[in-house]
């Protein structure tokens, strides 16, 4: 038996069918860097849904959000080697998927389109791309489910706030994790994370005053 | 608490999520006793926290982790990469972690630096030291240094009835058995070095408080 296939504790991780699920992250990921191809699937299966939703909340498009979400896991399982066990797996593939979420909405940062076209616009070219032509109200199968998805009065609200206050707040009340956590995935001072919660709330608060009785 | 005096929204937040310190938590809670605005305050913060907690999870379309797996490379990591790795670890885990830490370090690392070059200096700066007499001085110094430093412990060591009992003992052994009990000797002495190396390894950076980390690295 390989030296690496034995537990600290002296117990072996069995050579035959292993039960990934009994396992904890670190054990998983110790098999992946042995090149078991089930301990890579078992690590998608438990975080392709809180990554995903981080970052369809994040972007709020269901088609870009898969595709971010793919790059996540591509990013995070092919430098599965360079992870430092001495943080939280689901700390470092949440830091990840938050940035290329960021990445993504500051590429995207767009000009000012307007019905006009935009009013920086100095060619009838640019004046013409930075025009929205307004299209049919129908909506396509993806674009139904997707609003209904994110329709409700609460995920409209959410959709309106900073993208550090939705993360913030998507990590800690969706996800559960600890401030500190979140201060880790997010990169930022304890004190930061609590300021983006607060005032994300407040804004939610706000945004759902109608709603009250 | 006067119930003309309402307490801070922030502080109702707080309270509704029971994140206060006990003592304040009392005083809230006997001005919420009289005080319906606040109540629904924290009725309203509440109402919030159960929304955002019910909140769902979504599920990628399927066939993601195909897609996935698709574009991962899977192979075993090398004896080279995994070394690698571990010395990668072990600067980082060194490393300082915050602002304060790195100003610190390198505060230390400068100290030596500046006295050293500055009094280098002044050496410099007077008319009857030139850097070549300095040069050869320090040389001179370090050499005398360390030879009297190692003298003193070799002496020191030879001094001790542990080191007249291995001398007479090696001597002997070395006398009957020739050229093996030479390397029997050193066989044994080399393999106390690294085992004692390996101890230290272990106990500097593995400590027991850090375990969890460090489950799956078993020798």
């Amino acid at each position: 038996m390989s030296r690496r296939n034995r537990h600290r504790t002296g117990r072996p991780f069995p050579t035959g069918e292993l039960d990934y699920s009994t396992l904890t992250d670190q054990q998983v990921v110790q098999l992946a860097r042995d090149g078991r191809e089930p301990a890579y699937r078992e690590l998608i299966g438990r975080y392709q849904r809180p990554v995903f939703s981080l970052i369809y909340r994040l972007v709020r498009d269901r088609e870009k959000a898969e595709d971010l979400a793919q790059d996540t896991f591509i990013k995070v399982l092919n430098a599965i080697d360079r992870y430092d066990p001495q943080y939280k797996f689901s700390s470092w593939i949440f830091k990840i998927a938050h940035n290329t979420g960021l990445d993504h909405l500051r590429r995207k940062e767009p000009e000012t389109l307007s019905l006009d076209g935009s009013p920086h616009a100095r060619t009838a070219a640019e004046t013409e791309a930075s025009t929205i032509t307004p299209e049919s109200r129908t909506e396509t199968p993806e674009q139904y489910a997707q609003n209904r998805e994110l329709g409700s009065e609460i995920e409209e609200a959410m959709g309106t706030l900073r993208a550090e206050y939705r993360t913030a707040i998507v990590l800690c009340h969706v996800e559960g994790r600890a401030y500190e956590e979140i201060a880790e995935i997010m990169d930022v001072p304890l004190g930061t994370v609590k300021t983006y919660i607060h005032r994300g709330r407040k804004e939610l608060m706000q945004r759902l005053e109608h709603l009250r009785c | 608490m006067n119930e003309r005096y309402h307490p801070a929204a922030d502080r109702l937040e707080a309270f509704a999520e029971g994140d206060l310190q006990a003592a304040e938590r009392v005083v809230l809670e006997s001005h919420l006793m009289g005080c319906p605005s606040c109540q629904t305050r924290v009725e309203e913060w509440r109402a919030l926290f159960v929304t955002l907690s019910s909140l769902p999870q979504f599920e990628p379309s399927i066939g993601f982790a195909s897609r996935v797996m698709a574009h991962v490379r899977v192979s075993p990591r090398t004896a080279w990469q995994e070394w690698a790795h571990r010395a990668n670890a072990l600067v980082s885990r060194a490393a300082p972690k915050t602002n304060r830490g790195w100003s610190l370090a390198a505060a230390l690392l400068a100290l030596p630096v500046i006295l050293g070059g500055s009094a280098i200096a002044w050496l410099v700066s007077r008319s009857y030291i030139t850097p070549e007499a300095l040069m050869g001085y320090t040389r001179e110094s370090l050499v005398e240094g360390l030879q009297g430093m190692g003298s003193t412990v070799i002496a020191a060591v030879m001094n001790t009835d542990i080191a007249a009992w291995v001398v007479a003992n090696v001597g002997t052994l070395i006398g009957t058995t020739g050229m093996t009990g030479l390397g029997a000797i050193l066989a044994g002495a080399g393999a106390t070095t690294v085992l004692s190396a390996w101890v230290l390894y272990r106990n500097l950076f593995r400590s027991p408080s850090r375990e969890s980390d460090y489950a799956l690295y078993s020798f």
